[in-house]
């Protein structure tokens, strides 16, 4: 188990071998074999991010290298800049690759997200190829000595093999640093997303937005690392970025732990010895490679992947305890908001699920949604997070028109739903998954967080704050280190709602929070959502427990279905709300 | 202490540096040795790579025999040091870079990774020798003054071709791969038949990736209305564009680069040799104005200390024989490295060294001079091609050709 400080010891300690490595490996074969290995490192950290992080397995990340390699040198060579502009172009070529490719892929699930950059990785081989003229075709483009003139110091750096090592080694502590600056927040909401999409999407992650960015951030760490690769080979070689590199990169973030970087690095040992012991037993490493990294792929794949050797070598550490929590009344200090909709209409294929139905929900009070099952409670739900799009009708937040926004900002207005089902985030802890849900109320994004800007900083704090009274709220204080999956149904019910409060609420859309409860978890159920009204939260409740929606309910629209011969009916909750829905379908 | 995480780096460690250790195999060259490194594709192309291997060798071991090479004084001891370039612009540049590290006194190479490495080399005062490559823009005398070239050039090979060819009245369709011999030869081809241009029907590019199949380009070929096959290609796209004309059912004269008598066209067109007869390729002549006897004295020599190079098919019931003209390139050159530390008194590499090749002058293995001078790194002659053409898997010079009807038959089973 590592802590914080062992970690940034081990990175230390690591640091100081890795830089000084060129007072033992004197030749510059070595010295350029040990580059290559770093910005290896690099590239796997990279898909670290993607794959271990986000779970979209990228198999184009070879074609990335690829395109930094090849920006770098066709800046140098046919417009002559200098080694850090052109390796700056190459970055960024390589950038705006892994953004396209990012929103392409987003929706995508992971076998597409998979054939889609294995795609990419193949056209950037083949675009090496059609163009010869541009990238030296098979002869590859080679890169002039490298020199960079630093007016201000009147000096000229010369790109030896010693000065590229040093570079290839600072931009690996770069990318820990940033990978450590990342992992608090960014590897959090990924991981959320990655583990259970839908919720996080309910919880107000732009997960499409977060994917992209992750494939995007990839794609920078290759292209970076395929600038340097290029700088120390001293040419843009065409057989070293092909779809082999995106198969080994993949294999590398497997083989040790898809989300530590520790285990890129182990992958990477593992790969690293492949050609010695093809030598040692006399095989021929280029023959031997190829099979030995499609059966080790095999392998890891047959055996669990990333799960086969994480909980052995690499199990995650805890979640930090929570900080000290601030008074819940500060957490419920928002107004809840007032909702309405009028003639709301959805049409699944024959099936009419909403047919012209309007509500109106006061600010701070709680109303019910009744009817039977498939009356279109749900749906309505669904509608009013932005989720399905109605085919006609309006829905207003404090007057506002807001029919056509989409579900992401919905939830950034104060618009939160949680599910019928349970959360799926395998791994993550309580407070993990409440922590991602404060989201909708952060302005800050991936480069601020990687710069931990003050905003970024105390942005975090506040985060870290409301989730801790979040849980609280909702009965779950003590339970902020168990995985969620180990919590029991009702506690995951309450989870969600813990989710929903850290991410700002300020009107709460619940699908059936007490079904599968009993009478105790439904009562603390009841005093939770009690509370929540009390202080001014507006709450939606689609609810069969009369006692809950007697209990609570300020107001009850009543949904008859697509058979029934009014489609709603909406008034003050009466005493016995049974009777609304007890009535035998025409 | 985070004791796991520090074993695991620890292992990572060592692992990549153990990894990053390994190189050539050979140690480091003693005080009295020198050492020539061949970089070459000897897994991907062992065809190409082992010739330049062997002749090398052969020409170290013959030095060695006679106590060495004389560097002021003193006898200094040849070895040679194998490194797979993989067909790879970078691995074979660091090869080269690995060999400058280490003071070699020369690389020999097929021609891959010179544009990136000769740099490195140069700084060095190495020697690069390449000994198969023919492009043009591989060797300047004054723009790289240590790269230097035993082998035919793709200049004199295309336009002896074209030369030869085109009074026949042919219509040519121009094929190659995209390899860098094939690209480089490509541009050899266009710039050979460019007063020709009405009489090329198609020029065409094939992939040179493994698996790559030209019979798309071999049926544009055949649309273009060309009733002539020009190919430059490496061995295997030349076997399976000959494999994809025949299958087709064209019976299209094809006339080949270098690579026509590669072993490898001739294995893997084992299962239909007639589909080979008729095959004609360009060469560089294996015997000088002298007549055979040196070649073959050279030949004997070779085929004692490695054994005939079989090409693994038979003629008329006899096994092949490849005779070892590619290796005797390799041979000349590290015949001429020698010679260049002798005259400059260099054992190791150096500015001098460097000088010296542009003085080195030597008898090579076919009876024909070898030199090199300030302003000519070649030591193939344009003039000295010559064209072959197959019949039962065997070649013999053609007949209608000045220079080719005056060369004897080269025994080959």
């Amino acid at each position: 188990m590592t802590t914080g400080r062992g970690r940034a010891g081990l990175v230390g300690a690591g640091a100081i071998v890795a830089l000084a490595l060129p007072l033992v490996v004197r030749s510059s074969t070595g010295r350029a074999d040990a580059a290559n290995a770093v910005l290896l490192f690099v590239a796997a950290a990279g898909l670290v991010v993607a794959v271990g992080w986000a779970g979209m397995p990228s198999l184009g990340q070879g074609g990335f290298v690829g395109l930094g390699a090849y920006g770098t040198a066709i800046a140098q060579t046919r417009y002559h800049l200098d080694p850090l502009a052109a390796t700056a172009l190459g970055v960024l070529v390589a950038s705006v690759a892994g953004a396209v490719m990012g929103v392409a892929v987003a929706r995508l699930r992971a076998p597409f997200v998979a054939l889609g950059t294995w795609l990419g990785a193949w056209a950037v081989g083949l675009a090496v190829d059609a163009f010869p003229a541009v990238t030296g075709g098979a002869r590859g483009l080679v890169l002039p000595p490298g020199r960079i003139h630093i007016r201000s110091l009147g000096t000229t750096v010369h790109l030896t093999g010693v000065v590229l090592y040093e570079a290839a080694v600072l931009l690996a502590l770069v990318t820990i640093a940033a990978v450590a600056a990342w992992r608090r927040r960014v590897s959090l909401v990924l991981a959320v997303q990655r583990e259970d999409a839908p919720g996080a999407a309910a919880a107000g992650v732009d997960v499409a937005r977060w994917r992209a960015g992750a494939l995007t951030v990839s794609a920078v760490l290759a292209g970076a690392a395929g600038a340097l690769l290029a700088l120390v080979a001293g040419v843009a070689d065409p057989t070293a970025y092909g779809p082999l590199l995106s198969v080994k990169l993949f294999l590398i973030v497997l083989v040790g732990g898809a989300d530590r970087l520790l285990g890129a690095a182990l992958g990477l040992a593992v790969l690293a010895v492949i050609s010695p012991l093809a030598h040692a037993v006399g095989s021929d490493a280029r023959a031997v490679e190829p099979a030995v990294t499609g059966a080790l792929l095999l392998a890891v794949v047959m055996f669990g992947g990333v799960r086969w050797v994480r909980p052995t070598l690499f199990a995650p550490p805890p979640a930090a305890p929570p900080p000290a929590a601030p008074p819940p009344a500060a957490l419920l200090a928002w107004d809840g908001a007032a909702l309405d909709a009028r003639e709301l209409r959805v049409r699944f294929g024959g099936v009419q699920a909403l047919d012209g139905v309007s509500l109106d929900v006061a600010a701070g009070s709680c109303h019910a949604i009744v009817g039977p099952n498939g009356s279109g409670k749900t749906t309505l739900l669904r509608v009013l997070a932005g989720v399905v799009a109605p085919d006609g009708g309006v829905v207003r937040l404090d007057g506002t028109d807001i029919t056509h926004a989409p579900a992401v900002e919905r939830r950034r207005l104060g618009l939160a739903r949680t599910l019928q089902r349970p959360l799926r985030a395998t791994g993550l802890t309580a407070f993990d998954v409440v922590l991602a849900g404060a989201e909708p109320r952060r302005r800050t994004g991936w480069w601020r967080a990687l710069a931990r800007t003050p905003q970024a900083r105390r942005e975090q704090g506040e985060a870290e704050g409301r989730a801790t009274a979040a849980l609280e709220l909702a009965g779950l204080a003590e339970r902020f280190d168990v995985p969620v999956e180990r919590l029991h149904g009702a506690e995951q019910r309450l989870l969600q709602i813990a989710q929903a409060l850290a991410g700002g609420a300020r009107i709460l859309l619940l699908d059936e929070p007490s079904a599968g409860m009993g009478d105790a978890e439904g009562a603390t159920l009841r005093r939770i959502l009690g509370t929540l009204r009390d202080n001014g939260l507006t709450v939606v409740l689609v609810e069969h427990d009369v006692g809950l929606v007697a209990a609570l309910a300020d107001r009850v629209t009543e949904l008859g279905g697509a058979y029934a011969a009014r489609p709603y009916a909406s008034g003050p909750c009466p005493p016995e709300p049974s009777s609304l829905w007890s009535r035998p379908s025409p | 202490m985070p004791t796991r995480a520090l074993v695991a780096l620890v292992a990572a460690v060592a692992l990549t540096l153990a990894a990053c250790a390994n190189g050539p195999s050979t140690p480091k060259p003693s005080g009295a040795d020198a050492v020539i490194v061949v970089s070459a594709p000897f897994a991907g192309l062992p065809s190409v790579a082992r010739p330049i291997e062997r002749g090398v060798r052969l020409a170290v071991e013959q030095i060695n025999g006679a106590g060495g090479v004389a560097v002021e004084g003193r006898r200094v001891r040849l070895r040679v040091q194998l490194a797979d370039d993989q067909s790879s612009p970078g691995v074979a540049a660091a090869n080269i870079r690995h060999a400058a590290g280490i003071g070699a006194v020369a690389v020999v190479s097929e021609g891959t990774g010179v544009d990136a490495g000769w740099q490195d080399a140069d700084r060095a005062g190495m020697p690069i020798g390449i000994t198969y490559d023919g492009d043009e823009e591989l060797v300047d005398p004054a723009g790289r003054p240590n790269v230097f070239r035993v082998a035919p050039t793709n200049r004199g090979a295309s336009f002896r071709l074209a030369e030869y060819l085109v009074p026949k009245g042919l219509r040519f369709a121009l094929l190659h791969d995209d390899s860098p011999y094939g690209t480089a030869g490509g541009r050899a081809l266009d710039k050979a038949f460019v007063r020709n241009r009405p009489s090329v029907t198609a020029d065409l590019q094939a992939s040179a990736a493994p698996g790559g199949d030209p019979a798309p380009q071999v049926l544009q070929a055949r649309q273009s209305g060309a009733n002539a096959l020009v190919v430059w290609a490496s061995p295997p796209v030349l076997a399976a564009t000959i494999r994809a004309a025949r299958q087709a059912g064209w019976q299209v004269p094809i006339y080949a680069s270098t690579t026509g008598e590669d072993p490898l066209v001739r294995q893997q067109l084992a299962d239909h040799p007639q589909w080979l007869d008729g095959l004609t390729f360009v060469s560089s002549r294996l015997t000088s104005e002298k007549g055979p006897k040196p070649f073959e004295t050279y030949r004997q020599a070779y085929e004692k200390r490695f054994g005939p190079d079989k090409v693994g098919v038979t003629s008329g019931g006899r096994a092949v024989i490849a005779p070892p003209d590619w290796a005797m390139y390799a041979y000349d050159f590290a015949n001429l490295v020698a010679d260049a530390m002798h005259r400059s008194g260099a054992a190791r590499a150096s500015a001098e060294l460097v000088k010296g090749m542009s003085q080195a002058e030597i008898l090579g293995a076919n009876g024909d001079e070898r030199s090199f001078n300030e302003k000519n790194h070649e030591g193939v002659v344009d003039d000295d091609i010559f064209f072959a053409t197959f019949r039962d898997m065997v070649w013999t010079p053609v007949k209608d050709d000045p220079l080719s009807a005056t060369l004897p038959p080269v025994p080959q089973t």
